[in-house]
């Protein structure tokens, strides 16, 4: 190789280096609205429509005091029975709202603080600038604070006790910032040495505000408290190893990597932190793990159970491998012409509500890519967002 | 809890979640590539999430990373394009240049000698500086760079040669 040659791969190394890896995950970015024109008309071959979905964690839930009833009927789910769509089965908690926030923003929802309005990130070229919320009666945004942060990661925003809460990790410590749900300055109430994972990212925390208090566990686990005020981070008694699930829950092994065994059981055994009160998860008879289990069901490949293994019950489809909001899974159907139903399938009630349908086809708008979060699901679909508020259903 | 470690949300057949995981595998390795085609972080990093932005719904059959390559190779392309417009338009009103310039920090990083390399690379025709990024910085065999830049093998190696002797002509033989 020439002297030109050699000088000319190292100045390239050397600026692309210059693009340095801090490590932190990012979020796919949100899809640009479906044109038809974009479409590829000239295109002779069959297009796949495929359902890309985007999974958002770091937001955990409250648990709320009561159980849902399972008042309602049924959805009938037989082999030749077809689904109803999601907005006939829970009315009030689908929502269509606008993508753009004032400005030509994006906005980016991320939790219902009621069942009227939905808290979100604004984005300007898919660059946080700022918290927002959007009322669904009066059908405007609101700002709640300005927030130009490049430290501040993707997962969701959570809310609790009248205040907004993130993390951002920053200078290898990760903070955490709130913000009164009103409006008012962002405050940062917590920061401490961020955890890297075992591939030397940060993988972020587990965040939630329960009982006055920021609570979190760090992926590396241990549930840690600071009160809203401010203060110095604690780690709570007796919940070394565990991670935050559903406050006041924590449990272990996290997730199926932490299991040394083929088996996966993921938080197997949970304990209340605030009582220590240890619930064990126990599989059905000749079942022996679990893809995902909370607080009270767990689910693996289309089935569900309780935590103490009765209950046993087949999924009207398939898929079904993480609950949300404790008591929903997502699924897919096949129906008779051949295409797929993807739907939401509420365990607690049997019902199941359809979100789109799974089309393979010549010029067919895909189905938009689906962002799963705890209490919220939802898609973009033109100039508008589709919102399902798991929390919101009763 | 984050999206790494979780459980992944079971898809329908055929409809794995590919993108969200090339664009987490691939991202870094995308907008250094971008850097070099266009010359300044803020401008790489918008080009790839533009190019990210407009794969959801692609089937996932094609989203590979030489495809994705070729996007952002396109989209860095676009980002030229426009930016000669916006320099022509400057022009009428008087000299300026919105060419990118390196940060003081960038600048002391790469050396002198090798700014000096980056500055002829730059001053190359668009698909000279194309096929030494794609020859030199992604390692791609002629075939590879043919096939992302549309043209014959035979016209990537006598691209390559002709950008070799600019450059070598340019910065006059010095190591």
């Amino acid at each position: 190789m020439s002297s030109i040659e050699d000088r000319l791969k190292d100045a390239m190394a050397a600026k692309a280096e210059t693009v340095r890896d801090d490590g932190r995950p990012r979020a796919l970015p949100a899809p640009q609205p479906w044109h038809p024109l974009r479409s590829r008309w000239g295109v002779p071959a069959l297009v796949a429509a495929a359902i890309v979905t985007v999974v958002a964690g770091t937001a955990v839930g409250v648990r709320g005091a009561s159980s849902p009833a399972p008042a309602v009927r049924p959805t009938p789910s037989g082999p030749g029975a077809d689904l109803p769509p999601i907005e006939d089965v829970w009315p009030d908690a689908v929502h269509e709202i606008p993508v753009k926030a004032p400005g030509g923003r994006t906005f980016t929802p991320d939790v219902f603080v009621n069942d009227r309005v939905v808290v979100g990130r604004g984005l300007t070229r898919n660059r946080l600038d700022g918290i927002w919320s959007y009322d669904l009666d009066k059908r405007t945004f609101a700002r709640i604070a300005p927030l130009k942060d490049w430290s501040v990661g993707n997962d969701p925003l959570v809310f609790g006790d009248g205040a907004v809460a993130w993390s951002a990790f920053r200078d290898g410590m990760t903070e955490i910032w709130t913000v009164p749900v009103m409006g008012g300055i962002p405050r940062r109430i917590a920061s401490f040495r961020g955890v890297l994972g075992p591939q030397n990212t940060y993988e972020g925390i587990t965040l939630a505000i329960a009982d006055g208090m920021a609570v979190w566990s760090p992926a590396n686990g241990g549930v840690y408290r600071v009160p809203l005020k401010g203060g110095r981070p604690t780690l709570i008694k007796e919940t070394k190893g565990y991670r935050l699930l559903t406050w006041p829950w924590a449990g272990r092994p996290y997730s199926v990597s932490d299991a040394k065994e083929r088996v996966h059981r993921p938080m197997e055994q949970l304990i209340d932190v605030r009582t220590g009160e240890r619930v064990d998860a126990v599989p059905p008879p000749g079942r022996v793990g679990w893809s995902y289990c909370g607080v009270r069901w767990c689910i693996n490949e289309g089935e569900v159970w309780r935590r103490d293994g009765t209950g046993l019950q087949r999924l009207p489809g398939n898929g079904g491998t993480r609950l949300y909001s404790e008591r929903f899974t997502l699924i897919s159907r096949h129906r008779p012409d051949g295409t797929s139903a993807i739907a939401v399938h509420d365990i607690s009630t049997r019902r199941t509500g359809v979100l789109g349908i799974h089309t393979i086809g010549m010029n067919v708008e895909p189905f938009p890519t689906l962002h799963l979060e705890d209490g919220l699901f939802w898609y973009r679909r033109g100039s508008k967002q589709v919102l399902v508020n798991l929390s919101g259903i009763r | 809890m984050d999206s790494e470690t979780l459980p992944r949300v079971s898809v329908p057949p055929g409809a794995e979640p590919t993108l969200a995981g090339l664009y987490r595998e691939h991202r870094l390795a995308l907008v250094r590539l971008a850097v070099l085609l266009v010359g300044d972080r803020e401008s790489a990093e918008d080009v790839v999430q533009d190019v990210f932005a407009r794969l959801h719904g692609r089937p996932p059959d094609v989203l590979t990373l030489p495809y994705i390559r070729t996007c952002v190779l396109n989209a860095a392309r676009s980002v030229l394009r426009r930016r000669g417009v916006m320099a022509r338009g400057s022009l009428k009103l008087g000299p300026a240049d919105d060419r990118p310039v390196d940060s003081a920090e960038t600048a002391t990083l790469l050396g002198e000698s090798r700014q000096e390399v980056l500055a002829a690379l730059g001053r190359l025709p668009r698909r000279q500086r194309e096929v030494l990024v794609l020859r030199y910085y992604v390692d791609l065999s002629d075939a590879d760079i043919a096939q992302m830049t549309r043209v014959r093998q035979s016209t990537v190696r006598s691209t390559v040669a002709r950008a070799l002797a600019r450059l070598e002509r340019e910065l006059g033989g010095r190591t």
